[in-house]
């Protein structure tokens, strides 16, 4: 085995003597072969080398590992039999493979659906008001709640008067004179007849204070309330939005009129009474179900149009508030106390919130790792598993 | 001739004479493995009936996706390395497998014994499965888990190695 430079390395011409080269190439290294003589000494040497290592020949494997190993058959085989072990018989895992496919297969469609299912409810609802929302008289004609939509739409239909829409609005003021402003704001939501829903004053008088407050506004008059407010003191922030309910109210005032008509033909009928008495009572219950259904309809009638005539006005107001200059210096001792305590502070709000975090997240980690241990950790054995072959 | 994969899978079947075939095949082979490994001849035979029980039990789970030969080599050497862990040895002890100062002509199996012992331990290891075992450069890349190339040179490495260490005169020091 000599190490002059040759075509043919001396791995390969090793790889050629164990049979392990391709065709092409051994073809190659053959024919190099019967030309070079360094080479054929070379095989020769691997030749010699395993030919020395064939004489380590251990002793024949003892007879009683064939009677063993045929002990272990039988058990095996009247194991299989009794079903105690799987051995003989068809696979059967501890959980079947289909089980996993349908587990998984029901994970990502109960995904699927938790996503996909609220918006084809909205735009279902939202199609269905489509259909019936025509604009539609209160006298709607004969016929049931329930058959608004096979009712002939044009003989119901009216032009709505005008949008309806429920506005909102907010605002934000800054004021040095909390008190004054307070008054001037109060003073300009009852000049234009609006009524305060609900007020409140946060922090003390030396201190700045906070006005939160809900007022609620005749719609028409918001604007000019909202333009004598911004006069009141600088504006941080103002925000304003409507919301259009005319199908909604159409919608509800054709439904409450239909079961008017209903209740009203319900009532003839009790006072024909051409029928039995389980009939006349039968009427009467129905009577009492469409009643409770107009008087809810009948709340939300007035509830919708309390909110489009009277519009909702947030207002908060700060106050300006200079901190005063502190003279007296803080003693080395009180801020080291101060840190000591904001210290503590800390690190009960850090485990607090770990705790939080641990609370609101740990089910859900704990669930999904539950549900995908298994999967995973079955893929990552078949992932290893071609080294062995099982 | 049924191959080994055949076999394996007649035998998952339930054809019980597929096993024997199997073991009739490879009963002097996983022997001569740990048998080479060991210095116990008793305790090769029990390790060679362990890999025969451990194929046994794990017939459910066989696939042939790879050679019946690698498999079961596989499982010799899951088997071999418990061993070690048990006695708490990291090297292949070869080395007590005999007295070198018996072993001083270079013809008998205790000085190739003894000369084998003195690769390293990776090399060693290589040369046993393809001199012994006659596995390929493939499978014994698939069996320690490393490339073909890797394989090709540690078992270039070895021989040129034993071909000093098989020389009289080296084996006479």
């Amino acid at each position: 085995m000599k190490s002059s430079p040759h075509p043919i390395e001396q791995e390969e011409l090793m790889a050629y003597f164990d049979g392990q080269l391709p065709r092409d190439r051994a073809t190659v290294v053959a024919a190099h072969l019967e030309q070079c003589e360094d080479c054929r000494a070379a095989t020769a040497d691997f030749h010699a080398v395993s030919k020395k290592l064939a004489k380590w020949q251990v002793e024949p494997a003892p007879a009683r590992l064939a009677e063993r190993v045929n002990t272990l058959l039988d058990k095996a085989a009247s194991e299989a039999k009794k079903g105690v072990l799987g051995t003989l018989t068809p696979p059967r895992p501890l959980v079947p493979r289909w089980v996993w496919g349908l587990a998984g297969a029901v994970v990502v469609f109960l995904f699927i659906a938790a996503i996909s299912i609220p918006n084809l409810l909205r735009s279902r609802i939202s199609s269905e008001r489509a259909v019936v929302s025509p604009y539609l008289l209160e006298s709607a004609g004969a016929g049931a709640s329930s058959q608004i939509r096979d009712q002939d739409v044009k003989s119901v239909m009216v032009p709505p008067t005008g949008p309806m829409i429920i506005r909102t609005a907010s605002l934000t003021l800054v004021a040095k004179d909390f008190d004054q402003a307070r008054t001037a704001i109060e003073t300009i939501v009852l000049r234009h007849q609006g009524h305060c829903a609900q007020l409140t004053v946060r922090g003390r008088a030396d201190t700045g204070r906070t006005l939160t407050a809900t007022f609620r506004v005749p719609a028409e008059q918001l604007d000019p309330v909202l333009a004598e407010l911004r006069t009141v003191g600088p504006v941080e922030e103002e925000s304003q939005g409507g919301e259009e309910v005319t199908q909604q109210y159409v919608d509800l005032r054709a439904r409450l009129s239909n079961a008017r008509n209903t209740e009203q033909r319900l009532i003839e009928i009790l006072r024909q009474r051409t029928g039995k008495v389980p009939d006349i009572l039968a009427v009467e219950q129905e009577i009492a179900r469409v009643r409770e259904g107009i008087e809810r309809m009948d709340a939300q009638l007035k509830n919708l149009e309390n909110q489009v005539r009277l519009a909702s006005l947030q207002v908060r107001l700060r106050e300006e508030y200079k901190l005063p200059l502190a003279l007296a210096q803080t003693s080395t001792v009180t801020r080291l106390r101060n840190a000591v305590v904001e210290g503590y502070h800390s690190l009960v709000e850090s485990v607090v919130g770990l705790v939080e975090f641990l609370l609101s997240y740990g089910p859900v980690l704990l669930f999904w790792g539950l549900i995908l241990y298994f999967p995973v950790r079955f893929a990552w054995r078949r992932l290893r598993a071609p080294r062995t072959g099982s | 001739m049924a191959t080994d994969e055949q076999l394996m899978l007649e035998f998952q079947r339930g054809l019980r004479e597929a096993f024997t075939e199997l073991f009739q095949r490879y009963r002097e082979p996983i022997y001569g493995f740990f048998r080479r490994r060991l210095d116990d001849a008793a305790r090769a035979e029990e390790l060679a009936q362990e890999t025969f029980l451990a194929v046994l039990r794990g017939i459910v789970r066989y696939e042939p996706r790879a050679p019946f030969r690698t498999y079961l080599y596989g499982i010799a050497f899951k088997v071999l390395a418990a061993e070690w862990r048990k006695r708490s040895r990291q090297e292949v002890p070869l080395e007590a497998a005999g007295d070198p100062g018996d072993a001083s002509d270079p013809d008998t199996a205790l000085w190739v014994q003894h000369a084998v012992g003195r690769l390293e331990a990776e090399a060693r290891e290589v040369l046993l499965l393809r001199e012994y075992e006659q596995l390929s450069y493939a499978e014994i890349g698939e069996l320690l888990c490393i490339p073909v190339n890797t394989v090709r040179s540690r078992l270039f490495r070895a021989r040129m190695a034993l071909k000093d260490l098989l020389a009289p005169q080296q084996g006479a020091l």
